[in-house]
């Protein structure tokens, strides 16, 4: 589970589209962290150009400020890939990209997600205890007004737009209780903060196998 | 701050308009268009950027990141009404030194008044 690529936009307006860098590898996870400047939820839509369908993880708002979003694809298509995400009015749009590996084949699933807001130059997702031992831990911060960001303990900050979002993240290999944090460099801010954790899928599919198995099992027993 | 006009300020048609293609000196890693949307009311209007970047002197090219934005009241997050729009997307690969990058205005509705755009290194 590690990191490939990523890139960064900050608009104004309806939509905004942003590629890839590079192509994507199949079976990739694929994550999209995006601060609206509304205190709507007014995002409509998160689209690629490779046709993936992208699911929402979480969002966060700041009460009265603007919303948080962060959006995954477990296993996406191989290739040139564009993520547009649309709004219902003309705001600020501050989106970043990015790409992780090493998922197996059969890409990546969401465990868990959490999320918080508050008023600190501390900000925290909140607490979530991982299901696996080998997990990447996803996080993301948005802020009001600009700062640079410091990321969390064990963690690494990726991507830094317009000084309104960070996103940082780190590769686990037990289970245990985690969560994001950074610190805002300029001092108190208001933040929303997002945490998503991230498994081999194949985890899932042999967590299924031996449910199914031990029904049989019982039934026989029976 | 170092910083490189790329794009001529003025006023842009209804219509097409091709950008670049320019070259981006080494260790400008980002490009920035801000423009004029003080006669900029008519929810008729759009303006759409799309920005592509080549890394092998132009022989290539490749989308980059684009943006739309309506006519009609644009606020940012203060709630403000702004006299500029924007739009600013990180360049890669800072230190290859046959990158260039081009761009399209497609404005619908309207003139449209724009600042111009610049290559920054930070």
């Amino acid at each position: 589970m590690a990191y490939v690529q990523s890139a960064q936009l900050n608009t104004s307006g309806t939509s905004a589209a942003l590629a890839y860098v590079s192509n994507n590898t199949v079976n990739n996870l694929l994550l999209l962290a995006v601060r609206v400047g509304s205190a709507s939820d007014i995002l409509t839509s998160v689209t690629d150009s490779a046709g993936n369908t992208w699911t929402l993880a979480k969002k966060q708002t700041f009460s009265g400020d603007h919303f948080f979003y962060v959006y995954y694809m477990g296993a996406c298509l191989a290739g040139a890939n564009t993520v547009t995400v649309s709004v219902s009015s003309s705001v600020t749009i501050r989106l970043a990209i990015l790409e992780y590996n090493d998922f197996a084949a059969g890409g990546a699933a969401l465990d868990q997600v959490n999320s918080a807001q508050g008023t600190s130059n501390a900000p925290n997702s909140g607490n979530i205890t991982t299901t696996v031992a080998t997990e990447l831990l996803f996080c993301g911060v948005s802020i009001s007004t600009a700062s640079g960001f410091t990321a969390g303990t064990n963690f690494t900050e990726r991507e830094e737009v317009a000084q309104k979002i960070s996103t940082e993240d780190r590769a686990v290999t037990s289970i245990g209780t985690y969560s994001g944090s950074w610190t805002i460099d300029l001092g108190s801010d208001s933040w929303a903060c997002i945490i998503a954790t991230f498994m081999a899928a194949a985890t899932i599919t042999r967590v299924s196998s031996t449910i199914i198995l031990n029904a049989v099992q019982r039934a026989a027993n029976w | 701050m170092a910083t490189t006009t790329v794009i001529p300020g003025g006023t842009y048609q209804k219509g097409s308009a091709n950008l670049g293609p320019a070259i981006v000196p080494v260790g400008l890693v980002f490009v920035r268009l801000e423009f004029d949307i003080t006669l900029f009311t008519e929810t008729d209007r759009a303006i759409a950027f799309s920005l592509e970047i080549s890394y092998d002197n132009g022989i290539t090219w490749r989308f980059l990141a684009g943006a739309t934005q309506p006519g009609g009241t644009f606020v940012d997050d203060e709630g403000l009404r702004q006299t500029k729009g924007f739009f600013e997307a990180r360049l890669p690969e800072p230190t290859n030194v046959a990158r260039q990058v081009r761009g399209t205005i497609t404005i619908t509705g309207g003139v449209f008044l724009t600042l111009g755009g610049t290559l920054t290194t930070n």
